[in-house]
């Protein structure tokens, strides 16, 4: 298993190209959603073939609903070990979300109510799935929109008591923190003092899209902001230095563009604590 | 059920229903505008990867047709599958059962345009392949070894400029051996049997070909010879066939 360490880029088919041929040296490493590969043939086999050849690889899903309520498919896990052994990821995350209710697939990261239910639900899931994985599972905390229902703890805590009553690690998105507090009138900074730090294995960044009325969607479709530049010195001053990926979806800008975001994040991941 | 359970029904509900049930709103609370932003990514995301895998689908059924089967579809039928990939063919299959007969009314080249933009699909993304250790060189007394991935669609219609017209004939959809792209190979109709008796993996290529010749009153003349040997070049350095199997 390679050692993953430094800034890492998400696999994407239009990035490929330069990614093989003229990757920024700060560069370390790859992110890749394996439900993008499994059981694909043709241009995504050839392109993580290739990745792998070149990068260290790390796993992360889309799909394993964390706060799903129906048991996982054990077709789905065996196919998802397979995977994860032939990549060498040294962890696999997802999202603290549901994405499937009553065997329907929304393709989306739902929100969990931050209640004692929603905790033990998605604590009871990861302590499973990481039998099924045979691998560490470390959680994302995402953007989310509206919360379903009443509340009965804050996100930071909801986020805590999952990890603590699980064997979670966090995968901390400092984007979606960002997000979230635009949105909803809280403090990102205090957000990101209350996450238990010593848990964070990765860090994820990213650009958002901003409403004319001023709400933020998590898109992946924009550069990174100033104030997230920021959030990741603050959170790093926590985490110490930890593997931080780009998270870019859409909105290709020419590959210099990125190639110098990437090179950012490495400036200021290099000013953290080892 | 549980109060979780309740609150992801509602969200279901509310992304996937024809309209967002008020029901559903009230249960969950808040800004039904923050839920619409919910039922708007959902929905978005599904539509273009329909729109992507089914373009010719889409404009011979027009966008409000295309539409109308789509909140059909997630309201009554929604995907069952976690790959998003997965999704056109789970719709295409649902248009076909809702729709039966009248699918190809008004155009009745829509079930060839919907055929086909599925047989592209799978072509492009599909992981089928064959086990090397059952190949062998190519040789006409075995059974040929055709890349499982590929399809061959039978159809009647053709775009030309503005107009459709009636042109029936065989395509042949593959891969591009190293850029991983979906191409298109037309066949003449003597080609076409000749592949489709010699794609059943257990007939040797010498009985196939003489079971075409024979049923269509043909003989294997040198002129023959020439034009399946080209065809059998063609389909090698395409890499649709990859050789023989190799005895049992």
């Amino acid at each position: 298993m390679a050692r993953v360490e430094g800034v890492g880029l998400g696999l994407r088919a239009p990035l490929v190209g330069d990614l093989m041929t003229r990757a920024p040296p700060s560069l370390r490493w790859v992110e890749v959603s394996p439900e993008n590969h499994m059981g694909r043939g043709g241009f995504f086999e050839r392109m993580l073939a290739d990745a792998r050849g070149r990068f260290p690889v790390v796993t992360h899903g889309l799909s394993l609903g964390l706060g799903d309520r129906a048991p996982p498919d054990p077709a789905f896990l065996r196919a998802l070990r397979a995977f994860l052994e032939s990549v060498g990821t040294p962890w696999h995350s997802d999202h603290l979300c549901f994405g499937a209710v009553d065997g329907a697939h929304l393709h989306d990261l739902l929100p969990l109510p931050f209640t004692r239910e929603s905790v033990r639900a998605v604590a009871d899931r990861v302590r499973l799935l990481e039998d099924a994985l045979g691998l560490p599972i470390a959680v994302e905390n995402i953007s989310w929109y509206a919360h379903p229902g009443d509340a009965q703890m804050s996100e930071a805590d909801f986020l805590g008591e999952v990890l603590s009553r699980s064997d979670a690690r966090l995968l901390l998105d400092v984007n979606n923190a960002f997000v979230n507090a635009r949105n909803h009138g809280t403090d990102a900074r205090d957000f990101l003092r209350r996450i238990p730090a010593d848990r964070v294995v990765q860090i994820h960044v990213a650009g958002h899209f901003t409403g004319a009325d001023g709400f933020r969607i998590d898109t992946h479709g924009e550069p990174v902001c100033a104030e997230v530049y920021e959030l990741l010195e603050l959170a790093l001053s926590r985490t110490g230095r930890v593997p931080v990926l780009l998270e870019r979806d859409g909105g290709f800008p020419p590959f210099d563009e990125l190639a110098a975001e990437v090179e950012r994040l490495d400036a200021i991941l290099q000013r953290a604590s080892p | 059920m549980s109060d979780l359970d309740g609150r992801q029904r509602a969200i279901a509900r509310v992304c996937l229903g024809e309209a967002p049930p008020a029901d559903a709103l009230a249960l969950l609370g808040g800004d039904p505008r923050r839920w619409q932003v919910y039922r708007d990514l959902v929905r978005t995301r599904l539509w273009r990867a329909l729109l992507e895998a089914l373009p010719r689908t889409y404009a011979a059924a027009g966008g409000e047709r295309f539409g109308g089967w789509f909140t059909r579809f997630l309201d009554e039928a929604p995907p069952r599958t976690r790959f998003v990939r997965e999704v056109a063919p789970a719709f295409g299959a649902w248009v076909r059962a809702a729709e039966g007969e009248a699918l190809s009314r008004p155009a009745p080249w829509l079930p060839e345009a919907l055929a086909l933009d599925l047989a592209e699909h799978h072509v492009a993304l599909s992981d089928a392949r064959l086990d090397p250790s059952e190949l062998a060189a190519f040789s006409m007394d075995l059974p040929a070894a055709l890349d499982p991935a590929h399809r061959r669609v039978r159809v009647r219609w053709a775009v030309e400029g503005e107009a459709v017209v009636e042109r029936p004939r065989t395509l042949l959809l593959h891969r591009h051996p190293t850029l991983g792209s979906v191409e298109t190979l037309e066949l003449s109709a003597l080609g076409a049997d000749l592949l489709d008796a010699m794609d059943d993996g257990a007939t040797p290529v010498t009985a196939a070909i003489g079971g075409v010749l024979s049923r269509r009153g043909l003989s294997a003349d040198g002129a023959f010879a020439e034009a399946f040997a080209g065809l059998l070049t063609d389909l090698m350095e395409r890499e649709v066939l990859l050789g023989s199997f190799a005895p049992i």
